[in-house]
């Protein structure tokens, strides 16, 4: 009974999903409505879209009710000109699945973050990027390019005046 | 899960080491740069501005961050012009500014101020002039809510009623407002009815003090405007008043009375006064004023205080009468401060405490005739209270603080200067499971009390027993005995305790726990050993250092000069308060600030405390209000940890 939608990945695998699965996708629901139901992804791997698809069909499950226009016109008005964070999951239960979900390498949640901004799922890429702030924050800049395989291109001068503009911001000499 | 690297990988280290894809990724090549920013633009300024030193990618999508991050809160340090500026260029979604301006004065003003804010807080605006109202009054037309304390308070500044004018004015959609200023200075004809035309949503208003003369010129034109006697119907002033919280002369029966009348929608009134003479009948508090309170029964807390501040003094004409009559109608609040209600006996107390069913702080200071009685049968009420401070109630003994602690929902407890408690009663807390702050300054508290609660299951935060002096070296030992409050303590004041030696801050040391605050002043056998053992601690899964933000030796008798090179870098790196007899060597101290111009040195004896812990609400500022603080804290805790970072 559910309409279902083909997202072929950029290795060629195809996945079916229920089209209010596909619709969290901003840019798949736009697509749908001009063209057909195969929707090709080139820049997109299969493992990705896997996990893209998971989040997708929680989030569609919890949020079930269908495309209402309040609802689209939320969808338009969030995207408009002012940044908006979007609110924090207010369910508990969804924010826990949400808290497993990203507990990956920061490789793997890139490549769903920069999928999801190809997408434009918005509050996947909200929830990927604050957990990647959250890995950063209230670390030196040491740490930082360790954690995240950063390479200093700084001229050793260019650090020291860094170092002592920022001397409040660093902890350990 | 597809990933074989879930639930491994969140902590720095190996994370690149077996990783599915064949290279260690470079986060700053692989996301584009307008992810990189967004990304950035969800951090604090400090971890902003390490990320921007990490390399040039990350530096650049720094910089552009900082044009539209929604919110800039820097309260730990008080950065200067040149820091800042670059760190505020022009962004229009910036909402929310918080800082410490304590080194800023007017010329910063055209670049902190700007059309966006909607949540302002300025602290120790000691160099800034009344200018920064008007400002504020002129451009943030969209601002919500506004905190300022100690403005223009360097000798040659002043702020004048025309800039409250052009504040209130201009700001039409504030809803809260907290000036922690004398009002003296506003004094003009105008006084009472420029408030008629400020923000129509103002629900929360938080005076430092104000004469009397202006408070009533103020709540007779609100009163007066509830019930507009002239055919032309003005609006009402302050319709949306919940919150009020004032330092006055003196707490009257005609003042409760106008306020009670004035604003029918109060939750939360405020007052405080600290006479200098003794108050007069028609000016004073009686028990006719109390039955006043809560008129429109909308009241959830009330404070009352009257401090000692410049004279012995207290409430005269409120006894047990007052109370019965106030009890009556009062059963909506669920938190209650009395101070300076001398006498008042258990009857009173008792007739508050069982008609307030829905009552969770209970704050009395001066109880002088409070006894074990009031709590005696405490566990038959069905009352959940967690917050008690009962401060000088030197009728108080153990017994007392055993009836007290059937209420298992306590979290903070504030014992301070009760001088017949003893170990009898910490035995008693130390089995409270939801216990966090614990002050037992002045109480007769001895090894054995710490070793309960070194034993004891409370999950404490903050524990002080300053002037506590039968405590020995042996006593703190215990209290890091390996129960519940090696995980949790990390703020303690062990001030002014003759038997303490060096012993105990090994010990401290050693048990590695996570201290943030840590006082030991006036104590006559602290040494330099203290300070190297400090300067050393090394924190579990962190990096090497201690993690104490404030550390007060002042007066430590054995402290030396040699002790200065443990304050330099790289010991102490998180530091941010340090309390030293400044008599010392001032070469050294000099020194000591030219390499940490963010430390906050303080020489003369001064209490440390941290500016974001600063209650710019409490006008005279006394010992009392340290656990105000703590509280806030421990309130505010949960929604700031995902705003700042430590």
């Amino acid at each position: 009974m559910a309409k279902m939608i083909k997202l072929v990945s950029g290795d060629g695998a195809e996945f079916e999903v229920e089209e209010e699965v596909a619709f969290q996708s901003k840019i798949i629901k736009d697509i749908v409505a001009d063209a057909d139901d195969v929707i090709p992804l080139p820049t997109v791997s299969s493992k990705v879209l896997i996990q893209v698809i998971e989040y997708c069909r929680k989030h569609a499950a919890v949020n079930s009710f269908p495309l209402s226009p309040s609802s689209s016109a939320a969808a338009a008005a969030s995207s408009s000109s002012s940044i908006s964070y979007s609110k924090p999951v207010s369910d508990p239960a969804l924010r826990a699945w949400d808290n497993e979900f990203v507990k990956l390498n920061n490789s793997s949640l890139f490549d769903i973050v920069i999928a999801a901004n190809y997408l434009d799922i918005e509050e996947l890429v909200d929830l990927v990027l604050e957990t990647v702030a959250d890995r950063i924050k209230g670390k030196q800049a040491q740490e930082i390019r360790r954690q995240f395989n950063i390479e200093n291109d700084f001229t050793p001068e260019e650090e020291e005046a860094l170092r002592r503009e920022n001397s409040w911001a660093f902890q350990n000499n | 899960m597809a990933d074989e690297e879930v639930g491994t990988a969140l902590e720095l280290g190996d994370q690149g080491a077996h990783p599915p894809d064949s290279s260690p990724l470079a986060l700053e090549h692989y996301l584009p740069f307008a992810i990189l920013a967004s990304i950035l633009s969800r951090l604090d300024p400090r971890s902003l501005c390490s990320a921007a030193a990490t390399c040039r990618s990350l530096r650049g999508a720094a910089c552009h961050a900082l044009s539209f991050v929604p919110s800039f809160n820097l309260l730990e340090i008080a950065p200067t012009a040149d820091l800042l500026e670059p760190l505020l260029p022009p962004n229009p979604y910036l909402k929310s500014l918080k800082l410490d301006c304590s080194r800023l004065d007017d010329s910063s003003i055209r670049f902190l101020i700007r059309p966006s804010l909607q949540d302002l807080c300025l602290h120790n605006c000691e160099n800034l002039s009344g200018r920064l109202l008007a400002e504020i009054g002129g451009k943030c037309r969209d601002l919500r809510s506004l905190s300022l304390s100690s403005l223009a308070e360097r000798r040659g500044l002043s702020f004048v009623f025309a800039d409250l004018e052009e504040l209130l004015t201009g700001c039409s959609q504030l809803e809260t407002l907290t000036l922690a200023l004398d009002f003296s200075s506003f004094d003009h004809p105008n006084f009472g009815q420029v408030w008629a035309n400020a923000s129509v949503v103002l629900s929360c208003l938080e005076i430092g003090y104000i004469p009397m003369t202006m408070l009533m010129e103020l709540l007779s034109a609100t009163v007066k405007s509830l019930h507009p006697s002239s055919p032309v119907k003005k609006p009402s002033m302050f319709p949306s008043l919940q919150m009020l919280c004032l330092s006055v002369d003196y707490i009257t029966d005609h003042l409760v009375g106008f306020i009670s009348k004035g604003f029918p929608l109060l939750s939360s009134l405020d007052l405080q006064d600290a006479p200098i003479m003794e108050p007069i009948l028609t000016s004073d508090l009686t028990n006719a004023g109390l039955q006043q309170i809560n008129s429109h029964g909308k009241l959830k807390h009330i404070s009352l205080l009257r401090s000692q501040e410049f004279m012995f003094t207290y409430f005269r004409r409120v006894n047990d009468v007052g109370f019965l009559l106030m009890s009556d109608g009062c059963s909506t609040l669920e938190s209650i401060c009395l101070g300076g209600f001398c006498r008042v006996t258990d009857t009173g107390f008792r007739a508050i405490i069982h008609s307030c069913a829905n009552l969770r702080k209970f704050r009395v200071s001066h109880g002088s005739q409070l006894t074990d009685l009031v709590f005696h049968d405490i566990s038959a009420t069905s009352l959940l209270l967690t917050h008690v401070s009962l401060r000088w109630c030197n009728l108080l003994s153990n017994l007392g603080v055993v009836g007290l602690s059937d209420n298992k929902q306590l979290t903070v407890l504030d014992l301070r200067d009760c001088r017949n408690l003893g170990d009898e009663a910490v035995k008693a807390l130390s089995y409270l499971p939801k216990l966090q702050v614990l002050l037992l300054d002045g109480s007769d508290t001895t090894d054995k009390g710490l070793s309960y609660l070194g034993n004891g299951s409370c999950p404490l935060f903050s524990l002080s027993l300053r002037g506590c002096r039968r405590i020995t070296s042996n006593g703190i030992s215990s209290l890091f005995g390996g129960g519940s409050v090696n995980q949790s303590l990390q703020v303690l004041d062990l001030s002014r305790l003759p038997n303490l030696t060096d012993e105990a801050i090994l010990a401290l040391a050693k048990s590695r726990i996570q201290i943030v605050e840590l006082r030991i002043r006036g104590c006559p056998n602290i040494g330099d050993v203290s300070v190297m053992a400090l300067a050393s601690m090394q924190i579990e899964g962190s990096s090497p250092g201690s993690s104490l933000c404030v550390l007060d030796v002042y007066e430590c008798g054995l402290i030396t000069p040699l002790a200065f090179r443990w304050f330099k870098r790289p010991y102490f790196p998180s530091l941010r308060w340090l309390g030293m007899s400044g008599s010392l060597n001032r070469d050294m101290v000099d020194a000591l600030l030219r390499t940490r111009p963010f430390l906050r040195l303080a020489c003369r004896g001064e209490e440390l405390g941290m500016t974001f812990l600063d209650n710019a609400s409490r006008w005279y500022s006394n010992e009392e209000e340290e656990m105000d603080e703590l509280e806030k804290w421990l309130l505010e805790g949960e929604d700031e940890m995902e705003d700042d970072s430590n």
